[in-house]
């Protein structure tokens, strides 16, 4: 799992919900087109490693390719069987 | 030939609406969002749409009088991470002082008739939240008339 997202993830700044520390952590970044209530938006994802974002919570940053985006509330899925963590996103403040 | 008084109401509002501190000149009519979504750089917005107008017969005779109630609704579309409830509100205020001070085509007078319920949704990258408010302007034409406001 970690060969396919050396191969094809992006770099993300990471940062915890509480603050602290800033880590990079290698993910696949998808920001699918998405129409609601009449108005444009785009539902941004990032699946990475559990391991590497221990802890994780809604709040938490990553800033990717400059822009900075949180978590959402309810926004993390791990799958254990992968090991992977899929974070929905928001835009940052 | 002048437009039915109607479509002089519907400009007159549309012309009383753009411009306002919060979304500008971003004033649409005849435009459906479902299938032309709006894009960030159209957002806040306004949607305006002439709907239903009941009529009443008010005088008799070969030039008998109709009075008219034009309803007309704004939709104000906000997407913001916060702060969209003070937002529509705000909308709300200024588009209400707008066409209470406007010329309304004809038109006695506007009058908020509803202030629907709020559609929201956070499933995208920021919350997107639009409001319908319901205007009624009064008009009154004569039967055979209609391009003329009396």
């Amino acid at each position: 799992m970690r060969r396919i997202l050396a191969r094809q993830g992006v770099d993300a700044a990471y940062t915890p919900a509480g603050g602290g520390g800033s880590s990079t952590v290698r993910g696949i970044f998808q920001r699918p087109y998405l129409q609601t209530e009449g108005m444009e938006s785009s539902d941004p994802t990032f699946d990475c490693m559990a391991s590497d974002v221990p802890g994780i919570a809604a709040g938490a940053t990553l800033i990717i390719g400059g822009v900075t985006l949180k978590v959402k509330r309810g926004g993390i899925e791990p799958d254990p069987v992968s090991g992977i963590v899929r974070l929905q996103l928001v835009k940052g403040a | 030939m002048p437009a039915h008084v109607r479509e002089q109401i519907a400009s007159a509002a549309v012309t009383a609406l753009t411009g306002l501190a919060t979304t500008g000149a971003r004033v649409f009519r005849d435009r459906d969002t479902e299938a032309s979504p709006l894009e960030a750089a159209e957002l806040p917005a306004l949607v305006i749409e002439d709907d239903g107008d009941p009529a009443e017969i008010v005088s008799l005779g070969q030039g008998r009088v109709l009075e008219r109630r034009m309803r007309l609704t704004v939709t104000a579309h906000v997407k913001a991470l916060s702060g969209y409830s003070a937002a529509l509100n705000e909308i709300l205020k200024e588009v209400e002082v707008a066409l209470a001070g406007a010329a309304l085509g004809g038109a006695k007078y506007a009058a908020l008739a509803e202030v629907g319920a709020r559609e929201l949704s956070e499933a995208g990258d920021a919350p997107a939240v639009r409001q319908a408010f319901v205007f009624e302007f009064l008009y009154y034409t004569a039967h055979n008339a209609p391009d003329v406001a009396l």
